[in-house]
């Protein structure tokens, strides 16, 4: 612990052992669905009763959890790529152009992040019925809606990304002979590309645990995998699911991982707050 | 009308339109839609429904029951609150006391990487700590405590556990922001002024720190009170708020019913913003 | 007027407001092809934004740019014969040094060996080979700007339009990239348009100069031009020192027109139409004046004080109602402050200011 100007001694300490509580608090859940994933009583009953494997077995083999896996990944993928698709060009326009409405357009963008999910998945629910599109119980329904979910986090992480990147250089660009589009795509795309990495990130991450939204929007067939557990755990409560868990925290773990690894050498230094290590 | 740049004659119309259609066009204007048919069928305008009709308004609003609900999402709501604040504070500022690279990715891991997991994998991990013969009633009731078992789920206790967890990192964010933005010397110039540790933190820090205290509050509560799955693993059936009402009125196509309770949902969450988002514009100006 | 034949870039009439503010009031200038055009003036004058409407990042509100005869009011930045060095650089930071030096020739699709071989030659003229792969945030701001230099010369471009790009290197590498650039520009055949604020600069490297002053173009012509037969008030001051007297016509010659000002008679070359009594200013070099101990030919003034700077002196004469300044060169004189000392100046020396455009 750095002390900070004017931290008491006393203080510090106590900052200390809350923030070790906290640790334990935030890793308690995630852990012991770890350790409960080898329990091989069927009622959760601690301490275990013996160590299996049995739980991973029926977890992975279970037809609606594989299916949901599936389309878990197809509406995570798609929907990322629609909202990157339809959101880089939106915030290039709010960062760069001015435009009549702009301020009205930027208001609308915060409504999904302030209206319940719930609310969301049911007006969604009675939109796609009611425009007669077929929307409803289908991936196309399901990618939509995560994609307008997503909207306002991915506009906003590329809009503080491209108020970064000076204008200038697009001009400088231009002069070089490059075309609108070229000069976007050779010159700004690679330099936001930390931000489309973190928004796309966000969106898949977002559109992979989406539960309240979704589950208004899905017919059995495109159940994704969180809506399948979630259906699961409301009969059953055996140890299939901490199984299933395990293996989606090992996932995102090595997401983690993968992530530490990529971000550059001293990109990690904001941790820190901006002091040497 | 677009400033310098000439990049192009089109500019002031077609390029915006360009850039701004396909967002506007698949998801801004299904989600203006979606709310707009929400209201429609509020009042009576859904299929099989009888035209326009406020009854559904108004045996809601006249029913208690109705208002026990609401007071319930709402109470949970700000208990949460409350307590992401509470706990979510001392966090971010031993956080950002943090001076080892080690501890430091130890701590921002194991705090925010559960916002990677499945909120139904958070909530299934609470079922299995809090459960009668879960892990914490054995550790309580083995030897030498022998306490419990206590009742820690299906009810609002375990709800509000949950809760805090899947919702301290959103509490914590803005309040480490809010920390690092403050300068040190301001802190430097209160102690050499004289100001004990005590005093600096209560007259500098904090005050300094409460617009981040408010967008935590505002981020967390939107959540809590809309919050569904939680709720309904930990609570069992027994805790019921206006996202559950909302579920099991779509279930029994009760439409109307299920629209009013949706937007009054939504009223809570828009009005608590607007109030918290005045309160901090008062308070700080045009500074937030 | 030139005409459009002779002209590589013509600017008629040209005006830039950007909302209510006008920041370029009104240009006609006719750049010939293959010439090094400077344009010189102070800060904040309208140079940039004028290179800026040349090469298609500002649309002129009113008036019209072309280039070899070609009209290019709303022909896209890139569909123009023009490269532009930024004054703010404006180098890709995402890119190294020899892709941000490439960009424009890949753009073009020229074949791959002979981007290596231009590439190479340009880095090697604005000495930075052995740098291609740095990235550039770890370079200095005179390697920037040597990029920049490089990104934009490389692509050969009918017109060259350079906005201060000297301006963070050290005197040595100014010279080396002044020469440079001059040798580029004659060997290419390239038409170069010059911004800088260095009226040395400006003198050393251009055939012809612009001089700007607040939005308009004071005066156009060679460096000789320009520091022996200033028109403005302006001109006068900004290239070069001198002393601006104001005075009256009192009589005209043949061949002279005498001025009175300060009680005294200043003879100057009868350049230009005047009449007698009438009020103008004249310009006064000081190094054109002669300065010789009390007694000699020409005027005798009190020495108000006199600085040393080695290889020259600068000497304050009182005149009745003010001071003009004079310089002399090589051997000092020991005249101390308060001596009276004889002044004289040939009559080339004054240059009535007429305040037109050629
Ligand atoms: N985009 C703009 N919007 C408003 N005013 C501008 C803009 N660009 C330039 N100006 C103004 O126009 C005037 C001329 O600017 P310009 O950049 O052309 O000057 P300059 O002669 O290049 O000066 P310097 O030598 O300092 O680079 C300045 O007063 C500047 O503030
Ligand atoms: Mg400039």
């Amino acid at each position: 612990m750095q002390a900070r100007a004017g931290d008491s001694k006393a203080a510090v300490l106590m900052l200390r052992m809350v923030l070790g509580a906290v640790l334990v608090f935030m890793a308690a859940p995630i852990l012991i669905v770890v350790a409960n994933s080898f329990n091989s009583s069927q009622f959760n009953v601690w301490p275990p009763a013996g160590f299996t494997l049995d739980w991973y077995h029926k977890a992975l083999t279970m037809p609606q959890f594989q299916r949901g896996f599936v389309n878990s990944v197809i509406a995570g993928v798609l929907s990322t790529l629609v909202v990157l698709a339809v959101g880089t060009p939106l915030a290039y326009a709010i960062v760069r152009i001015k435009f009549r409405g702009k301020s009205l357009l930027q208001g609308v963008l915060l409504g999904p992040l302030v209206v319940p999910r719930i609310a969301m998945g049911f007006s969604l629910f009675v939109l796609y019925l009611a425009s007669g599109s077929g929307l409803y119980g289908s991936m196309s329904g399901i990618v939509l809606g995560h994609a307008l979910l997503m909207l306002p986090f991915v506009v906003s992480v590329l809009v503080a990304n491209l108020g970064e990147v000076d204008p200038i250089v697009e001009e400088a660009a231009r002069d070089l002979g490059a075309g609108a589009v070229e000069a976007f795509v050779r010159v700004v795309l690679p330099q936001i590309r930390p931000g489309l990495i973190v928004a796309g990130l966000l969106a898949f991450i977002t559109s992979f645990d989406e539960v309240e939204t979704t589950i208004f929007l899905v017919k059995p067939v495109v159940n994704t995998l969180p809506i399948e557990m979630y259906l699961y755990l409301d009969q059953y409560q055996d140890p299939t699911l901490a199984a299933l868990s395990t293996l989606l925290i090992a996932l995102s773990m090595l997401l983690v991982l993968v992530g530490l690894m990529f971000a550059k050498r001293g990109s990690l230094r904001f941790l820190l707050g901006g002091r040497g290590a | 009308m677009t400033g310098g740049k000439a990049l192009g004659t089109f500019r002031s119309f077609y390029v915006p339109a360009m850039l701004v259609g396909p967002a506007t066009l698949i998801v801004l204007i299904p989600f203006i839609a979606s709310l707009v048919v929400l209201g429609v069928y509020s009042v009576g305008f859904y299929p099989g429904g009888a035209g326009f009709d406020l009854g559904v308004w108004k045996t809601f609003l006249s029913d208690s029951y109705s208002w026990t609900v609401i007071f319930t999402s709402i109470r949970l709501a700000v208990i949460v609150t409350f307590f992401c604040l509470l706990i979510g504070y001392p966090v971010a500022c031993a956080l950002v006391r943090l001076d080892s690279m080690l501890m430091s990715i130890i701590a921002y891991t194991v705090i925010f990487s559960p916002l990677l997991m499945s909120v139904v994998v958070r909530s299934y991990g609470w079922l299995l700590l809090l459960s009668d013969s879960g892990f914490l009633n054995s550790l309580l009731g083995a030897w030498p405590l022998n306490l419990g078992p206590y009742r820690l789920i299906y009810n609002e206790i375990g709800v509000i556990i949950a809760l805090v967890h899947i919702l301290l990192p959103f509490a914590v964010l803005p309040l480490i922001t809010v920390l690092l933005q403050q300068p040190q010397q301001l802190r430097e110039a209160a102690a050499d002024l004289g100001a004990s540790p005590f005093a600096i933190f209560w007259k500098v820090t904090f005050p300094l720190s409460l617009p981040g205290v408010i967008v935590a509050a505002e981020i967390v509560f939107a959540l809590a009170v809309s919050a569904f799955v939680t709720p309904a693993v930990l609570g069992g059936g027994r805790v019921l708020n206006l996202s559950r009402l909302v579920y099991e009125n779509i279930g029994n196509i009760e439409w109307g019913l299920a629209a009013v309770q949706a937007l009054i949902l939504l009223i809570a969450a828009v009005g608590v913003l607007l109030i918290l988002e005045r309160f901090n514009r008062r308070t700080f100006g045009e500074k937030s | 007027m030139a005409s459009y034949e002779t002209g590589d870039v013509v600017l008629t009439a040209v005006e830039k407001c950007f909302g209510d503010s006008s920041v370029v009031k009104g240009i006609d200038l006719t750049i010939r092809k293959g010439e090094f055009f400077s344009l010189l003036g102070p800060s904040g004058c309208g140079k940039t934004t004028t290179l800026r409407m040349i090469a298609g990042l500002e649309e002129p509100t009113s008036g019209s740019i072309s280039i070899r005869g070609e009209r290019m009011n709303g022909v896209p930045i890139n569909k123009r014969p023009t490269n532009l060095v930024f004054q703010k650089l404006a180098l890709f930071p995402h890119l190294n040094v020899w892709d941000n030096v490439a960009f424009g020739l890949k753009l073009k699709r020229v074949p791959e060996a002979e981007i290596r071989t231009r590439v190479g030659e340009m880095l090697d003229m604005v000495r930075l080979s052995g740098f291609e792969s740095r990235s550039i945030a770890s370079l200095s701001g005179g390697q920037q700007q040597r990029v920049a230099i490089a990104r934009a010369v490389v692509n050969k471009p009918a017109v060259l339009l350079l906005d201060e790009p000297l301006g963070a290197l050290d005197l040595k590498l100014q010279t080396h990239l002044q020469e440079e650039l001059r040798r580029i520009q004659r060997e290419l055949a390239m038409t170069f348009v010059y911004v800088t604020h260095n009226q040395t600069e400006a003198m050393a490297m251009s055939d012809r100069i612009g001089v700007m002053n607040a939005g308009q173009l004071e005066q156009v012509g060679a460096a000789a031009d320009l520091y022996l037969r200033p028109q403005t008030e302006f001109v006068a001051g900004f290239v070069g020192q001198t002393n601006l007297i104001g005075g009256k016509v009192t009589a005209i010659g043949e061949t002279t027109i005498s001025i009175e000002a300060f009680g005294l008679t200043f003879d100057a070359v009868r350049r230009s139409a005047v009449e007698t009594g009438q009020a103008v200013t004249f310009s006064l070099r000081p190094e054109q004046i002669r300065i010789a101990q009390a007694g000699g030919a020409g005027i005798q003034l009190p020495l108000v004080d006199a600085t040393f700077f080695g290889a020259t002196a600068t000497y304050r004469l009182q005149v009745p109602g003010g001071t003009i300044v004079a310089q002399t060169q090589g051997d000092l004189q020991m005249l101390a402050p308060g001596q009276t000392v004889s002044v004289s100046w040939p009559p080339e020396a004054v240059v009535l200011l007429t305040g037109g455009q050629s």
